[in-house]
């Protein structure tokens, strides 16, 4: 696996293999890394009543746990804004919020992404965070959770660059089967699902007597 | 408490809501217009409130009219916070529209105050103009878009808000002379509808198409069963919207037009005290298209896929002759006239027609729909410098329809295939990306680009 440059990025992309849209100027391509920039789309985590993370919502079978329920556990625990363009959003200290990218990606089987913080706004105090892989094949918009690690609020607007993503080449194309996610195809962000596979983790088994 | 007091109080209620607003982001531009307008308002209301004679029936039945719609403003309001209808859509429909719409109360100077919520039902999509305020007037007209909260983010389907465009124009007195004379008097110069004595007669028409004679069985002794005058100005100003639908957003108008009407109406054949039948409407649509040369649209285009994808959707959309004569109510003559009176109305008023793409801004933006790439004017060459062109909006939703037809026509996969919606979230994410493509090119820095 290794990182390409700029050369190998827009052959990449002049191939019609990897797809960055749009980048709105030169500035945008560094050299071994395209800025990303913020969608008007914030996805921000509420405290309130019904708000949690339970794996086991999302593992219950529908005999145990409603449609209802499943549903409003999901919903309850994020509040969603859209914003146009020249709108400030306020992420305050401790605050998350899910965004989405301005660009639309689209990976090749050869590829992975791997998406960071630009170092300027990390040293305001913004993580970007966690799911920083991008796998190969994917396409849609790049989800970024953002998090206000100072101890003021940090001003963001849709199309300010806060992210970059870098390119590495796989050794092998990934196979079809191994591509795809729940999260293709994104728009904007969404709930993940944290019990996918690991339900059996999820109860306490019954012991026979 | 008395009727003027309860007044007063209303008032008092209105101006507490109006601070609760204040909870919520606005639909479009700043909130402070809107505050201001509503405190100017609230405070002539109660400034000719508070003298009234509380025996003067009339006079405190106006103003309970004027509290009523500031209550129902504000409540409007507080239903626009963000996230029901798209952004990107709205601000493109404002542009369209507000050229059209700009006449204040006071002087033409003021542009309207714009308000955007989202209602319920596949026939809630509106544009409305404030009417004259008879007893304030002051400020500024209230420029209404509502969108049906379902169809939050079908972008093609909003295409339709061409049709609306039409209804608010009508309401400006400014523009309703010109379009009563040049556009609805050669739609009404001749035809079946030109009185309602004829139209009840093609209604009655021996000849008239199986299903409407079934309608009309349905309807035989109910008030649809003969045409009055104030439906046939309805049914008109419905012809004459139809017109600004096709000028203003060109083919995307014409998907949407046909995707909702029959589904709110898969017959075709019905009709009300508001609408004409949809098949005449559509025959009316026919000879317009003619008129602006759609059929010609694909023969414009060197590339053999892009001319057999935008002759399917012209066949599709506009391609079928009126069926019959009696469904045909306005010739192409009059069409012809009406149609290039609006043209010249709209483009004095600096509203923008529905422009023919060329085949070099078009194609790129079919083939990004085809790769599922959001449709704009991104540059995906792979340049280091790279130049994004500026693309008219509605060029993004006839690329989109264009995808939706082959979607149509191909059999499921669901690995390769869009689903409508999300092929309409492509493009209401080409519209945001298009938005930045636009600011950006627009700002002044000239920074690399």
């Amino acid at each position: 696996m290794s990182a390409l440059v700029k050369k190998a990025i827009l052959q990449n992309m002049a191939e019609g293999q990897l797809v960055v849209s749009p980048i709105l100027s030169k500035r945008q391509i560094g050299a071994s890394s395209i800025d990303l920039r913020l969608g008007n789309v914030f996805l921000m985590v509420r405290a309130r009543g019904l708000s949690d993370v339970d794996p086991l919502r999302f593992a219950s079978p529908a005999d145990e746990m409603s449609d209802h329920a499943v549903e409003q556990a999901r919903r309850q625990k994020h509040e969603r804004y859209e914003a146009p363009f020249g709108r400030k959003f306020l992420l305050h200290p401790g605050m998350l919020a899910l965004v989405p990218t301005l660009e639309w990606i689209k990976l090749p089987p050869t590829l992975q992404g791997i998406v960071t913080a630009r170092s300027s706004w990390a040293r305001e105090g913004l993580s970007i965070a966690t799911a920083s892989l991008i796998h190969p094949g994917y396409k849609g918009v790049i989800t970024l959770e953002l998090a206000n690690l100072g101890q003021i609020p940090l001003g963001l607007y849709p199309g300010l660059r806060i992210a970059q993503i870098a390119f590495y080449s796989l050794n092998e194309p990934a196979a079809e089967k191994d591509m795809g996610s729940i999260f293709d195809m994104a728009f904007e962000p969404g709930e993940g699902n944290v019990a996918r596979g690991d339900e059996c983790f999820l109860r306490e088994k019954k012991t026979s007597t | 408490m008395n009727a003027k007091q309860f007044l007063l109080q209303e008032c008092e209620n209105v101006r507490a809501t109006l601070h609760d607003v204040l909870r919520h982001d606005y639909a479009a531009g700043s909130s402070k217009e809107f505050y201001n307008e509503f405190r100017e308002r609230l405070g002539f209301l109660e400034l000719l409130l508070k003298p009234a004679d509380p025996s003067d029936v009339s006079a405190l039945g106006t103003f309970a009219s004027e509290v009523s719609l500031l209550s129902t403003i504000v409540h409007h309001m507080e239903r626009s916070h963000s996230g029901e209808f798209p952004w990107p859509f709205t601000e493109y429909l404002q542009t369209l529209a507000t050229p059209l719409c700009k006449e204040g109360l006071v002087d033409n100077e003021g542009e309207p105050i714009i308000r955007v919520y989202a209602e319920g039902g596949l026939d809630s999509y509106q544009i409305n103009l404030e009417n004259d305020l008879s007893v304030l007037n002051v400020g500024r007209r209230i420029f209404t878009i509502v969108f049906p909260r379902t169809l939050r983010h079908h972008v093609l389907l909003h295409a339709i808000f061409g049709h609306e465009i039409g209804h608010a124009a009508w309401t400006i007195p400014k523009h309703r002379a010109d379009l009563q004379n040049k556009v609805l008097g050669p739609l009404r110069s001749s035809g079946p509808l030109t009185s309602t004595s004829q139209a009840t007669a093609w209604l009655r028409d021996t000849n008239a198409p199986q299903p409407i004679v079934d309608l009309r069985n349905q309807y035989a002794d109910s008030e649809y069963s003969a045409i009055k005058r104030n439906q046939l100005d309805s049914w008109f100003e419905e012809f004459m919207c139809d017109l600004f639908g096709l000028v203003t957003f060109g083919g995307s108008f014409l998907a949407a037009h046909q995707t909702l009407l029959l589904a709110l109406d898969p017959s075709g054949h019905r009709w009300g005290p508001y609408h004409p039948p949809y098949i005449c409407r559509k025959a009316m649509l026919w000879h317009a298209c003619n008129h602006l040369k759609w059929r010609d649209l694909a023969a414009s285009f060197s590339d053999q896929f892009l001319r057999g994808d935008v002759e399917n959707f012209v066949n599709n959309y506009c391609g079928a002759a009126p069926p019959g004569p009696w469904e045909d109510v306005i010739t192409a003559a009059q069409v012809a006239t009406a149609v290039d009176a609006l043209q010249t109305i709209l483009a004095e008023a600096g509203t923008s027609c529905f422009p023919m793409p060329s085949e070099s801004a078009f194609a790129p933006l079919v083939q990004m729909v085809n790769r599922q790439v959001p449709p704009c004017g991104s540059d995906l060459s792979g340049s280091a410098d790279p130049v994004n062109r500026n693309v008219d909006f509605r060029h993004i939703l006839l690329a989109g329809w264009l995808g939706a037809e082959k979607l149509a026509a191909v059999s499921d996969d669901a690995k390769q295939n869009l689903s409508f919606l999300q092929l309409n979230k492509l493009c209401e994410m080409g519209l945001l990306q298009q938005r930045a493509i636009d600011l950006h090119n627009a700002s002044k820095d000239g920074e690399d680009s």
